[in-house]
């Protein structure tokens, strides 16, 4: 072969081989041809023929995970094809996701739903997330973390006409809606679970210490203090039964939230809006504290490789009475695994929790978690309204609830206790009532429906992306305080000031040195919300912390 | 001067020319391609493209939904200014040394030292040095072998009545942590041991009837017959050490503080964390051209047994 012809052949295959890798398009919504630039209202769709039903159907709605149901198995096994496999096998769930799906492309002629697989609850999801956006092969919609700064990079739709037309918003977390807004405008929408992360803790060893809260019940009161928080840890550890009063990342243990230590106040040099806070002598405290638990007390059980799952790990061994964990979870343990920890310790009477303990003045930075969604903002207006009817009827419509009573028959069936349960407790929508054959009251313990009230009630503080102020990467920034801390805590020795002095370096120099336009101004109305929030939930906080706080910290104007 | 007449006919078979006979090395060259193509097609599209597009999208702000935009070395000089830069370097050096010095030379030695053992123990420990190629699956194990209060290798010290060790959660040992399942787990030892085999026997009975001793004989016949070996493991070890990235991940995360941060979790962490991939990939080019460095300097101080 000629090397002009081996060329030619070798550019042919290059060019076959990058068009075969190139991502689908997206079929256009708008089409110049007469049948599908109409809007057929689903009884005109009904008359057309198939091959035509097949071209109007082309707003693709890529859905994650058979989201409101579950995939068809993936082989047919031994029967003739795949849905009769999940017919005769009881997979409910695979086939009311289908059915879920017809339903919704009846309702909605022009859309054609496609489930995908893509698990959004997974360790790697950013990554995955990084490589669908950018292979435009993205879900229509999924989880939204790491905000605002996903927001600010342009990751999801925004969905604020949608919200305002959108007739039960009002039902979201107050903390979801804040969540998702910067600068006036949503990005996301509230998950229907919402919980907090909380304290998971063993209630057989807080009985047997004689621990009971303000309801005689084994557990932390409701207004437990950080030092109540140490003195249990302590007396909870048990070094001879290799049992520790708590085990968890090399966080700072709730000592910035129950004091209510803002780590980054404003810079009043007026080079960043940022600055971090190493001025605050309480700072230093956290540190010195989390390193005396761990080193002094020997009272948590914490390591440079303990995670979440390592910490469940520790709780569920028998070897740590409080864990950090996240509420709607241990409502579904409940529920899903009784005998957990033993025939004769339901799990009820064995795992109870409790909110993070307060600082002195009463504060607590307890915080509703929502798992907020986005939308694909390449999606085009037609798909996005999709996505949105989507996820709706998938919180709280048809699909949540044709769902859910898939899962309840099929549970009923088995003899197990329905999961149905949890959903109803934790969601924020309100849903039918004909959805419990029981009160959830028969169904959770008291203290469990307890902290749910107490959840819902929880207030929402206000934050800067609310006022158009740019916040540091939460991920960047979570990963630097974990190595602060880790470093204070687990060091043989270290000097804390001089870590702390690095460090405000550190974040100076990097994660801080932005500056929003017209930040000043912002601040102060910032700061002023913030106060007023403070005024109206924690007014003891506010009446002997907050001015002095304010005046040597937050005030933008040196005083 | 024209020697190609010295050379055999290029096609067999004796056929004459044309017709049948000059289909055949055209078929031949026809297989060459279809047999090297995949490969060839692999590395454009997952080793030279993604190349390529780095060396693009280091110039840019790259955002992962809306069009990029050129920076010029914005980026590069991000990197560089990035306190935590300096800091995964001098990490990933340090983890280098360690790695290099301890699965790199000590395998040299014990394969050396192996060579003087019968057959039978030579077997066994290459078994044992090829069994465990898991590595992953390992490194996830001595995270647990590593535990300061439950795991057995303290456990271990406990029964020697040896003080405890903080391992991954003490910034002082961290690092050396990282680098002990490395010399267990799999090394070197196995390619050295096979090159051992090769040399032939007389040389060492030449040289002892000579009169040379133990350590002569490595340093006369051993080590020069190993040099190209070494060389080429060098080079492969120093670019796995300088871009180590799963132990650290899996182990310790970058902790406890910064003590185990190497350049392939900061680069992970900007692209995947941050979304800054734009930086991430600065970083990238930037630890490409220092491990292209140290290959050229190892090139040329063993170009001779390279070469040979």
């Amino acid at each position: 072969m000629s090397p002009r012809r081996r060329a030619l052949v070798a550019s042919l295959l290059c060019a076959a081989g990058l068009a075969a890798c190139a991502p689908e398009n997206r079929p256009p919504s708008g089409s110049p041809e007469p049948l599908l630039s109409r809007d057929l209202s689903p009884q005109e769709f009904q008359l057309l023929t198939d091959r035509e039903k097949v071209r109007y159907r082309n707003v693709v709605l890529r859905i994650p995970d058979a989201w409101g149901g579950g995939m068809l198995p993936l082989s047919r096994g031994p029967y003739p094809d795949v849905l009769e496999k999940a017919v005769h096998t009881g997979e409910l769930e695979a086939l009311m996701a289908y059915y879920n799906r017809a339903q919704f492309e009846l309702e909605h002629p022009r859309v054609r739903v496609e489930f995908i697989n893509f698990d959004m609850w997974s360790l790697h999801f950013r990554s995955m997330l990084a490589v669908a956006l950018a292979a435009n092969r993205a879900p229509a919609v999924y989880i939204a973390k790491d905000l605002p700064h996903t927001i600010e990079q342009g990751m999801f739709a925004d969905i604020t006409e949608l919200v305002k037309e959108w007739d039960r918003a009002h039902e979201q977390p107050e903390s979801a809606r804040r969540d998702g807004t910067v600068d006036g405008r949503t990005y996301t929408i509230s998950h229907n679970e919402f919980g907090g992360s909380l304290i998971r803790y063993r209630k057989d060893w807080f009985r047997e210490a004689g621990i009971l809260n303000e309801h005689g019940e084994p557990g932390p009161r409701s207004d437990w203090t950080w030092d109540d928080f140490r003195a249990i840890c302590k007396e909870l550890t048990d070094p001879a039964k290799k049992r520790w009063g708590f085990a968890g990342q090399t966080n700072d243990f709730f000592y910035q939230d129950a004091y209510g230590i803002r780590p980054y106040i404003p810079d009043r040099s007026g080079k960043r809006t940022w600055r971090f806070n190493d001025q605050d002598p309480r700072m230093l405290e956290s540190l010195k504290a989390a390193r005396a638990m761990v080193r002094e007390d020997q009272s948590i059980a914490t390591s440079v490789t303990m995670g979440w799952f390592e910490s469940h790990g520790e709780f569920d061994a028998g070897r740590a009475a409080m864990i950090s964990s996240f509420s709607p979870h241990i409502a579904r343990e409940f529920l899903e695994q009784p005998d957990k920890f033993g025939k004769d310790k339901p799990f009820g009477e064995t795992v109870g929790m409790a909110l993070p303990p307060r600082g002195p003045t009463g504060h607590s930075g307890f915080k509703i978690v929502t798992n907020p969604f986005g939308f694909d903002p390449t999606l085009d207006k037609e798909q996005l309204r999709a996505a949105f009817d989507w996820t709706k009827s998938l919180f709280y419509g048809d699909i949540f609830e044709n769902y859910l009573r898939a899962v309840n028959q099929k549970e009923k069936a088995l003899g197990k206790r329905s999961f149905t349960y949890q959903v109803l407790l934790t969601t924020p929508y309100s849903y039918d009532p004909k959805l419990l054959d029981r009160p959830l009251s028969e169904v959770f313990p008291g203290d469990y429906l307890r902290i749910y009230d107490v959840i819902r009630k929880s207030p929402a503080p206000p934050l800067p992306r609310e006022f158009g102020l740019r916040e540091p990467p939460i991920t960047e920034w979570e990963s630097a305080i974990r190595a602060l801390y880790s470093e204070a805590v687990l060091s043989p020795s270290v000097d804390l000031e001089a870590l702390l002095r690095r460090t405000a370096d550190m974040f100076n120099r990097t994660i801080l040195d932005f500056r929003t336009e017209g930040d000043r101004e912002k601040l102060e109305r910032y700061y002023d919300t913030l106060g007023e929030y403070y005024r109206k939930n924690f007014p003891r906080y506010y009446r002997e912390e907050w001015p002095g706080l304010y005046e040597r910290y937050y005030r933008v104007a040196a005083p | 001067m024209n020697d190609t007449t010295a050379l055999p006919p290029r096609s067999s078979g004796g056929r004459g020319s044309g017709g049948a006979g000059s289909a055949r090395p055209r078929y031949k060259h026809l297989a060459a391609w279809c047999f090297t193509l995949p490969g060839l097609l692999f590395q454009f599209f997952f080793g030279w493209f993604p190349i390529a597009v780095a060396f693009i999208v280091a110039f840019q702000r790259y955002y992962l939904v809306h069009p990029p935009q050129w920076i010029g070395l914005r980026n590069f000089h991000d990197a560089v200014a990035d306190p935590l830069t300096p800091v995964a370097f001098t990490n990933t050096a340090y983890y280098a040394a360690l790695s290099l010095g301890l699965t790199f030379l000590v395998p040299i030695i014990i394969s050396i030292l192996l060579m003087e053992m019968p057959p039978r123990i030579i077997r066994v420990m290459m078994v044992l040095w090829f069994l465990p190629v898991a590595s992953t699956a390992g490194i996830v194990i001595w995270k647990y072998l590593y535990n300061p209060k439950l795991g057995l290798l303290n456990g271990l010290l406990d029964m020697m009545h040896l003080p405890r060790q903080a391992w991954l959660d003490d910034p002082g040992l961290a690092m050396l942590s990282l680098v002990l399942p490395g010399v267990i787990l799999f090394s070197p030892g196995l390619v050295y041991i096979a090159s051992l085999q090769g040399i032939p026997e007389e040389l060492y009975e030449a040289a002892e009837l000579e009169g040379a001793g133990f350590l002569q004989k490595i340093r006369q016949i051993t080590l020069p017959r190993l040099r190209p070996v070494i060389a080429m493991m060098l080079i492969f070890s120093v670019i796995a050490a300088f871009q180590v990235f799963e132990q650290p991940f899996i182990m310790t995360g970058g902790g406890p503080g910064y003590a185990t941060l190497t350049v392939g979790i900061r680069i992970y962490d900007l692209a995947f964390k941050a979304y800054n991939l734009g930086k991430a990939t600065a970083l990238a080019i930037l630890l490409f051209f220092l491990i292209m460095a140290l290959v050229v300097i190892q090139r040329r101080c063993f170009r001779e047994s390279l070469d040979e």
